[in-house]
């Protein structure tokens, strides 16, 4: 399953907080370390199935637990409507 | 259901809604604005409240739609929608059917284009009380009911209140400064508002036992701003122009949790405000 960033976006990073502006709704969303580096990969293009061994390695959690946030953060973006299923 | 708002030139100053009401607004407004913007005193740029109140025939080829093409921006407002094409200095305004006195969605109106304006130039609006004293400004955040007009007027004199809940936060070669709205409600100009002051920290205000005030990062004082900008464009080139301006003021200017309470008085928080003390 890949999702693609919605394109009604504008992001600002500061420091080690990303700011995604949503224009169509006049949303500010922001995320701290670990989702800025999830959404960062996001925007690399690199595909969701990949995430979650990229959080585990980078963060030093299980794999189980890596799988279990990316789950969640992806699930709050669509809910947010940042990202979209890809095709 | 959208009525057109027929603004004119400035020659003819008064405007119908739906073509039968009409609302006599200062006939002195438009000489009034000149006079500020000339005035070697004004700071704030006036000069598109003048040019963006004219438009040519091809009226009825911009209708509101969602989001913004390139090169306008679109704004929904409670009670009306405004287009503004920086490109021709224009700005086409819809009252929705009314729902407050129509001067007061005209104020809203005007002061959108004077916000979205100041966007443009890399400023921010925003919603907080701007105090001045000795040539230096503050500006107090905080939502509806957290005390910051009630702290404003404790703290004038000897401090000078720019505006107890609008404020612009205006760029001018690297530096920020605050001013607010020239606009009065019946129509007319304050002169006396169109002074910008340096601005020199941004406080976000909570209630406390105890008064004091502590530093807060730029990551945070961002979302802070974010809660209290006046309204964010609908155009890409607009939203990230107010991101970078958001950036920018987080970086460039010192920003502060202000905890207050009832009991502390005027001059501690005068110094605070002020002083350089970081307690």
């Amino acid at each position: 399953m890949n999702y693609r960033i919605r394109a009604e976006l504008s992001i600002k990073k500061i420091d080690t907080t990303i700011f995604i502006l949503d224009r169509a709704n006049s949303v500010l969303h922001s995320f701290t370390e670990t989702g800025a580096f999830l959404w960062e990969l996001l925007q690399g293009g690199i595909p969701a199935t990949a995430l979650a061994d990229r959080l585990a390695a980078e963060f030093d959690v299980g794999i189980d637990e890596a799988n279990r946030d990316v789950d969640g953060f992806l699930d709050t973006l669509e809910e947010k409507c940042l990202i979209e299923l890809n095709g | 259901m959208y009525f057109l708002l027929v603004l004119l030139n400035l020659s003819i100053w008064n405007f119908s809604v739906d073509g039968h009401e009409h609302l006599p607004l200062s006939r002195s407004l438009k000489s009034d604005l000149e006079n500020m913007a000339a005035a070697p005193s004004a700071n704030i740029d006036l000069h598109i409240l003048l040019s963006a109140l004219s438009f040519g025939d091809d009226v009825g080829a911009l209708t509101p739609q969602t989001g913004a093409p390139e090169g306008l921006e679109f704004i929904e407002g409670p009670s009306y929608s405004l287009m503004l094409d920086f490109a021709e200095n224009r700005a086409l305004v819809f009252l929705h059917q009314p729902k407050q006195p129509a001067d007061t969605a005209f104020l809203q109106c005007m002061n959108l284009i004077l916000c979205l304006w100041n966007y443009r130039q890399g400023g921010l609006a925003v919603h907080g009380a701007g105090i001045a004293l000795g040539g230096e400004a503050v500006i107090i955040c905080g939502r509806s009911g957290a005390g910051k007009s009630t702290l404003a007027a404790a703290l004038s004199p000897p401090c000078r209140v720019i505006d107890e809940d609008f404020c612009l936060i205006i760029r001018q070669n690297g530096r920020f400064f605050v001013g607010t709205s020239p606009l009065r409600r019946d129509g007319g100009v304050d002169p006396s508002k169109n002074q910008l002051v340096s601005l020199k920290k941004v406080y976000y205000l909570a209630k406390a036992h105890t008064a004091s005030s502590e530093p807060i990062e730029p990551g945070e004082a961002m979302r802070h701003m974010a809660r209290h900008v006046y309204t964010l464009p609908a155009s890409r080139q607009g939203s990230e122009g107010v991101l970078d301006a958001m950036a920018a003021l987080s970086r460039a200017v010192g920003h502060r949790r202000l905890r207050h309470d009832l009991t502390t008085p005027a001059g501690r928080y005068i110094e605070m405000l002020f002083g350089e003390e970081t307690a």
